[in-house]
């Protein structure tokens, strides 16, 4: 099935339609669309690459079984990130072992005019694997908020779907993380600031 | 440096990092899913109009504990199984019908935040619900707390005999009995919600709730599924949905 009209893509509400009807392909289309946010979100919360794509992947195989009762005007991908969530929230409770967040920050690469001498880069990308390092440290809580919408860049409505509240609840739970990860951070760090207004 | 500029500082360094950070690769998963969603299909076609001998296993063994249970006691005492703030009371058989229907026993339809000033926790429903069309408080009296019942006309296309709903919510807090289901033995499965233990209860039984109903109990006709979602709160969703379209549906929930 080619889920395009004219070259152009479907929208979301169309593949859902679609999908709706019984075209598993249009499903397809949408877990295409969606598979490395819903993969991320997932690891968050499980912490290992292999819980974390089993938990996709039932997600998006339960989210195809609950289409009859999804709301056809609402956005797909909050909705999606919710189960994502719940599935992989699943497997870490029974997950055996937990483990560290173990995500990589690469080198800072220094741009154009702004090139900056190797030490400077080298204490930016340690200052970024503090921060990483730090925000692995927070309570869940706090770590699942900052990280859905600072380092996946999930909108507010999004982060409130796949943290299970009320998107008014994102924005206080957000300014408290915050200042916790303050804590865990050395308090005047030059490099830090520097990272800060010139990234 | 000011507190407002520290943070804004911190968070214009996340989003810096958050452009360099690496996580594993994402798994090809669509093939995947889409095989599956067909392998379902399949099975779903070629099973034949009676559960597997599996399902049935599983639903045998709950109905023969509960049995057990029922004769260990006497029948006059009924076996009692519980879940948060929902008892459930496994008896041989059912009363007569009871005269009230749950339609009119919720009392007056309230607007949704006042369910929720009413109640102190959160009230939530399935993802991709639209609000409630008709949202109800009870309060259960000896300040167990009160308890929400949501309630939509047209959610999943199958209505529930004697009740204008297709699917009715109740949100009820802390774990002192505040319900009690009472089914037949064979009406009633474990299952699993979230991987935490869930009630499945099949066709007619009764609900009794404190401050509702003027005492009385009511003869539900939906399935219900009961299970404890956030901390301290028990939830039960009647509907006609199978067992696995309901499960699916409450693992949606925030």
């Amino acid at each position: 099935m080619d889920n395009t009209v004219e070259g152009r893509p479907l929208e979301d509400a169309e593949l859902v339609r679609l999908a709706r009807r019984g075209e598993v392909d249009a499903f397809g289309e949408l877990v295409e669309r969606y598979r490395e946010i819903a993969f991320r979100t997932a690891y968050l919360i499980a912490r290992n690459a292999a819980d974390a794509e089993d938990a996709t992947q039932e997600a998006f195989v339960k989210a195809y079984h609950a289409l009859g009762r999804f709301r056809e005007d609402a956005p797909f991908r909050p909705w999606v990130l919710r189960i994502v969530a719940n599935e992989a929230k699943n497997r870490r409770r029974s997950a055996r072992r937990r483990q560290a967040l173990a995500l990589r920050v690469a080198e800072a690469h220094p741009s154009g005019a702004s090139a900056q001498a190797p030490e400077a880069v080298a204490v930016r990308t340690e200052s970024a694997r503090e921060l990483v390092a730090a925000i692995s440290r927070l309570p869940e809580r706090d770590r699942l908020v900052i990280s859905y919408r600072y380092l996946l860049e999930l909108s507010e409505l999004e982060t409130a779907a796949a943290l299970g509240v009320r998107p008014g609840t994102v924005k206080s739970r957000l300014s408290r993380a915050l200042a916790r990860l303050r804590t865990l951070l050395p308090a005047e760090d030059p490099a830090r600031v520097v990272e800060a207004t010139d990234g | 440096m000011a507190e407002r500029d520290r943070t804004d500082a911190l968070v214009a360094e996340l989003r810096s990092v958050a452009r360099r950070l690496e996580f594993p690769p994402t798994p090809a998963i669509a093939p995947t899913v889409v095989a599956r969603i067909r392998a379902d299909a399949a099975a779903r076609r070629a099973r034949p109009p009676f559960p597997g001998i599996a399902l049935w296993s599983r639903r045998r063994l709950i109905a023969a504990i509960a049995l057990g249970l029922l004769l260990l006691g006497g029948a006059a005492v009924a076996a009692r199984l519980a879940i948060g703030a929902v008892g459930v009371e496994v008896v041989p058989s059912l009363a007569p019908p009871p005269p009230a229907e749950a339609p009119s026993a919720f009392g007056r339809p309230v607007p949704i935040r006042q369910v929720r000033r009413a109640v102190g926790f959160d009230v939530v429903w399935p993802a991709g619900f639209g609000a409630p069309d008709d949202a109800f408080v009870i309060r259960s009296g000896s300040g167990l707390g009160a308890v929400a019942v949501l309630a939509w006309h047209d959610a999943t296309g199958q209505r529930i005999p004697s009740t204008p709903w297709d699917v009715v919510l109740i949100e009820l807090p802390g774990s002192a009995e505040i319900a009690t289901k009472t089914v037949l033995p064979t009406s009633i499965d474990t299952v699993r919600v979230d991987g935490e233990r869930a009630f499945w209860i099949t066709g007619p039984h009764d609900l009794g709730m404190r401050g509702a109903f003027g005492g009385e109990v009511v003869r539900v006709r939906g399935n219900a599924l009961i299970w404890q979602g956030a901390p301290g709160v028990t939830y039960r969703l009647e509907s006609m949905l199978t067992e696995r379209e309901a499960v699916s549906l409450a693992e949606t929930m925030p």
